[in-house]
């Protein structure tokens, strides 16, 4: 049988767009608003050859309400 | 029993938490392993102090002469502003390893004046500037010095020309375990008159961020009159709080949150954010701070006029207790003249204290010199939190996850989980926990705090921090780096410690820290023992750069080295380990066979170090010292012939036995015999573990009395290792006959350099190739008084090499105990050696007696270098002044290794003043 990956959800930054940008386990991107609960007004994101996404740590995920 | 010991014991016996409040606030969190979340690793880049005001931490907090609760929810610290500067001082700043030409440095002048062990009274002293603070010139003259060059201080830069800074000392005095009082008093030494902004600061660490934690804590204005404000802060764990600030005092309030706009360019949630506080301050923007006067962060901002020479207080109060219950309660005015008198108390229960632990004979200098450190040893405990697994987790590094990131550093040590009250070697340089310093911290800490000096040596120990492979965590760096196994001594140590103290050693405890110990023992034996003879590795070994080459990389020539510091560890290990053994088996005969193992150990060990590879070994009979060997991959040896402490260290193993195993456990010593009578190779070359000494004492030691003289004969020469200020780690020798080897077309020269590296190898902000270092002092120290417990007065040297005088080995250690004592005091010049050429170290009365206990000095004037602040290890001057304060060279004789635990008449001490020729 084979092991399917499954990854973990990632938090990156555009700065240029400044935004929070989020992939999720399925390899979907999100980008999520300055509100509260923002993972809860999350709208999908189509990154671009021009994106630049910078990582950001983990911990940040907690912050910004996205599931782990 | 004074009222400060009545408090120690208190706590001790959980009646009340005299040690939950402290200075366990870090000064430097930025920068940190703990908060880089970088791809390779570049901590120093990640979080920078730039970023420190805006950014909320992870793991820990910072601050200026802060405190916090032992599991850091809620802090307290001072921050200051001159009006000049760019930002608000928060914190202290340092250059980071790049930025220096000598590695990572504090650039600002702190000072630990004092501090009880429950902390019970603390005052500490910052000198702040009132220009302008040279951020940026600070940096930017650094990074063009060469290596060769003196390091760019803060004074340098002239910003104390004219005195004008303000200092401002901080004090603290606890009325109960959760009351405690905050004295601020700020002098203008400058000639004109000057404002400050003091904004005593109050804040809870962010735990709700990071942790999915539901519930979080809060701070709001709860009260305010003419002549108080107050601050109610919540924590679902820690209760309530209230900090009262004397006067109406504007109170700004914010949160402790990123400040995203900042520092990734993603708009705020909220306009209250960590360093609200400062833009309302500096940059006059009123919205930045909540009128709602709630929030997770708050400032008291007083603005403070002073003229020339004027002093001012400003009066605080962190309690438990709301301020209006105080005043219900007796009538008292929480500010007011009962805070004078609480505030008298404490500093009167301190000078009790250390009167009952400051010998009487020592000098009034000896006594602030032995004061200071000891403060020093005590505001450096520090908060430290780390959950290596969680840590990795969130970097995409999960170790149970198939789809991971390689961690750059800790990949191994998913096990960790540290949330501890921990003695840092220096808040600011290394605000982590490093194990062999902390060994070392231990025997200075128990003069004051022998329950904390036990705890701290557990810790190491338990599942959370000890590898379950059973390797002592080094550092945050890479906890699998290998420090030098001192563990053992300082638990021994401790132990005896107790026991003379109390009458009854604590069996239990020295047992399950022994049976860990057994675990590193092990791991020792099984991972740094490549060859299976007893001869042993380990790469730097804490000696950074003492080596031809970076002794903890893959070497230019292939092959390996078979280390003599290594291997000397080893033996000293095993002879710590028989000491425990040989304790414990005087309730529990299991012991006793544990002692003849590590009895035969320390033999097949010491007879490999000075037989194995005869030619090629590394005991050198025509030089008269140990080296490292250099094993090729050919098959051929070479001796690195470095005369550093790498070759003292081998004299460093040696242990008296006052034969209370044998007496106890005829059998034991039969067996023992027998082994011997077997194996006459193994002594042969050795000091004769059957020979009998002064008092029917025993010694396992590597070196027979023919060698440790040729060895003491190298240590005791004045242009070998003896400085006027301890002994050096490398000798003077080598500074008109350096050490040159080549391999590989490259040439690796070791040379004799009394002060600062010239080269990067390890981060190249230490040096041990010149510069004394305390704690390998204090043992040479420990090993003289073992010699001489043994072989008594008879057995003499030069001391001096070539002076002509003669003394036994008591005196010789008395003697480089009085060198050592002599970087920190005023010579008959009035200057102290530890301040160099800093003439207003030197001359000014408002530094001259504010003490920085530095990591390492020079090898030749006693200069303090390294780290300002690594009191550290360098805090054990406190012990090596008390031990000959209180030990005579007859109780030496007469008790042997109890004899430096047991304090004796102070009458009978020797005076120190000098010491007689026998």
């Amino acid at each position: 049988m084979m092991a399917s990956r499954r990854q973990l959800a990632a938090l990156f930054v555009d700065r240029l767009c400044r935004q929070w940008v989020v992939r999720d386990p399925e390899g979907d991107y999100w980008i999520l608003p300055s509100v509260e609960e923002p993972w809860e007004h999350r709208r999908p994101f189509h990154p671009t050859a021009e994106t630049d996404l910078e990582p950001v740590p983990g911990h940040y995920k907690d912050m910004l309400g996205i599931p782990s | 029993m004074n009222a400060e010991q009545v408090r120690l014991g208190e706590a001790r016996q959980q009646k009340a938490p005299w040690k939950k409040w402290g200075p366990y606030l870090s000064e430097r969190q930025w920068g940190t392993v703990r908060e880089d979340y970088s791809e390779g690793g570049d901590a120093w880049n990640y979080f920078t102090h730039d970023q420190a005001r805006s950014r909320a931490y992870r793991w820990g907090e910072d601050g200026l002469a802060g405190i916090s609760d032992d599991k850091q929810r809620l802090c307290f610290a001072l921050a200051l502003w001159n009006g000049k500067d760019p930002i608000l001082k928060e914190r202290l700043f340092g250059l980071t390893n790049s930025e220096s030409n000598h590695g990572e440095d504090v650039k600002e002048y702190y000072f630990y004046l004092d501090s009880t062990p429950t902390h019970s009274s603390m005052k500490y002293l910052y000198k702040y500037p009132q220009a302008a603070f040279p951020y940026a010139d600070l940096v930017e003259t650094s990074r063009g010095r060469g290596r060769n060059e003196m390091e760019y201080e803060l004074i340098d830069t002239g910003v104390f020309d004219q005195d004008r800074y303000f200092d401002v000392f901080v004090e603290y005095a606890k009325e109960s375990p959760d009351d405690t009082l905050i004295q601020i008093t700020v002098w203008n030494r400058g000639p004109e008159p000057a404002e400050l902004h003091v904004l005593p600061t109050l804040w809870f660490r962010n735990l709700w961020s990071w942790h999915g934690v539901t519930e979080r804590p809060g701070l709001c204005q709860a009260d305010a009159t003419p002549k108080w404000c107050v601050v109610k802060a919540v924590d679902p764990r820690l209760g309530e709080r209230y900090l009262v600030c004397e006067g109406d005092v504007p109170l700004l309030f914010t949160e402790n949150e990123t400040n995203t706009q900042r520092i990734f360019g993603v708009p705020n949630r909220t306009p209250y954010v960590k360093d609200s506080i400062n833009d309302y301050v500096v940059h006059g923007q009123t919205a930045a701070v909540n009128p709602e006067k709630k929030g997770t962060k708050v400032a008291a901002h007083y603005r403070l006029t002073l003229d020339s020479g004027e002093c001012r207080t400003v009066r605080l109060r962190l309690s438990d207790v709301a301020p209006g219950a105080l005043t219900a309660a007796n009538g008292k005015d929480p500010l007011g003249g009962h805070f004078e008198e609480v505030l008298d108390a404490r500093r009167k229960e301190a000078d009790e204290f250390y009167a009952g632990v400051i010998p009487p004979s020592l000098s009034p200098d000896e006594a602030t010199v032995m004061r200071q450190a000891l403060a020093g040893m005590l505001w450096t405990k520090q908060f430290y939190h780390y959950d290596v697994d969680k840590w990795l987790e969130e970097r995409g590094s999960d170790p149970f996850k198939p789809a991971r990131k390689a961690a750059p550093r800790n990949d191994h040590w998913h096990h960790m989980y540290n949330g501890d009250v921990l003695s840092m070697p220096d808040k600011w340089e290394y605000p982590w926990y490093a194990a062999w310093d902390l060994a070392f911290h231990v025997l200075a800490l128990t003069l004051v705090d022998p329950d904390f000096g036990k705890e701290q040596l557990k810790l190491m120990l338990r599942e959370r921090y000890m590898h379950p492979n059973g390797q002592i965590p080094a550092y945050e760096w890479n906890f699998g780096d290998v420090n030098p196994p001192v563990h053992a001594w300082s638990t021994i140590f401790t132990y005896r410690l107790e026991k003379v103290k109390s009458g009854r050693g604590d069996t239990e405890w020295l047992k399950s820290c022994f049976q860990k110990m057994l675990l590193n023992f092990t791991w020792w034996v099984n991972r740094k023992d490549r060859s299976g003879r007893n001869v042993f590795e380990g790469g730097f070994l804490g000696l950074d750069n003492i080596g031809v080459f970076d002794r903890s990389a893959p070497l230019p020539t292939g092959g390996y080295l078979e280390q003599a510091d290594g291997t000397a560890w080893m033996a000293l290990f095993c002879q710590n380990m028989l000491e425990i053994s040989v304790e414990l088996a005087m309730t529990d005969s299991d012991y006793a066979d544990m002692a003849l193992k590590f009895c035969e150990h320390f033999l097949w060990i010491a007879s490999a170090m000075t037989h194995l590879g005869q030619d090629t070994g590394m005991w050198d009979e025509e030089d008269g010292f140990f080296y490292d060997v250099l094993r090729l991959p050919d098959g051929g040896a070479q001796r690195l012939k470095v005369r550093s402490m790498v070759g003292l260290l081998p004299l460093c193993a040696a242990t008296v036995f006052e034969g209370k195993l044998i007496v106890k456990y005829p059998e034991v010593a039969d067996r023992f015999r027998a082994f011997l009578d077997a194996r006459p190779e193994l002594s042969a070359s050795i000091h004769d573990p059957r020979k009998v000494g002064v008092a029917g004492r025993r010694l396992a030691s590597i070196l027979d009395e023919t060698k440790l003289r040729r060895v003491l004969a190298k240590m005791l020469d004045e242009n070998e290792f003896l400085s006027p200020y301890g002994l050096r780690s490398l000798s003077r020798y080598h500074a008109d006959h350096p050490y040159v080897f080549h391999a590989g077309g490259q040439e690796y020269r070791v040379s004799y350099l009394p002060a600062e590296s010239d080269t990067g190898m390890f981060g190249g902000n230490s040096n041990w190739r010149g510069p004394i270092w305390m704690p390998v002092n204090a043992l040479i120290l420990r090993a003289l008084l073992q010699y001489y417990a043994y072989y008594g007065n008879d057995f003499t040297v030069e001391c001096p090499t070539g002076s002509g005088r003669q003394m036994n080995l008591y005196q010789v250690a008395e003697e480089i105990a009085r060198r050592l004592g002599n970087i920190f005091l005023r010579g008959p010049d009035g200057r102290r050696p530890v301040f160099g050429g800093t003439a207003r170290f030197q001359d000014d009365p408002h530094w001259r007696d504010c003490l920085l206990f530095y990591e390492y000095f020079h090898g030749d004037n006693g200069a303090g270098l390294g780290a300002s602040h690594q009191t550290g290890w360098t805090g054990i001057v406190a012990r090596a002044m008390h031990l000959f304060a209180t030990t005579t060279a007859e109780q030496v004789l007469a008790l042997g290794k109890a004899a430096g635990i047991t304090e004796t008449d102070p009458k009978a001490a020797s005076t120190r003043a000098g010491v007689p020729a026998v």
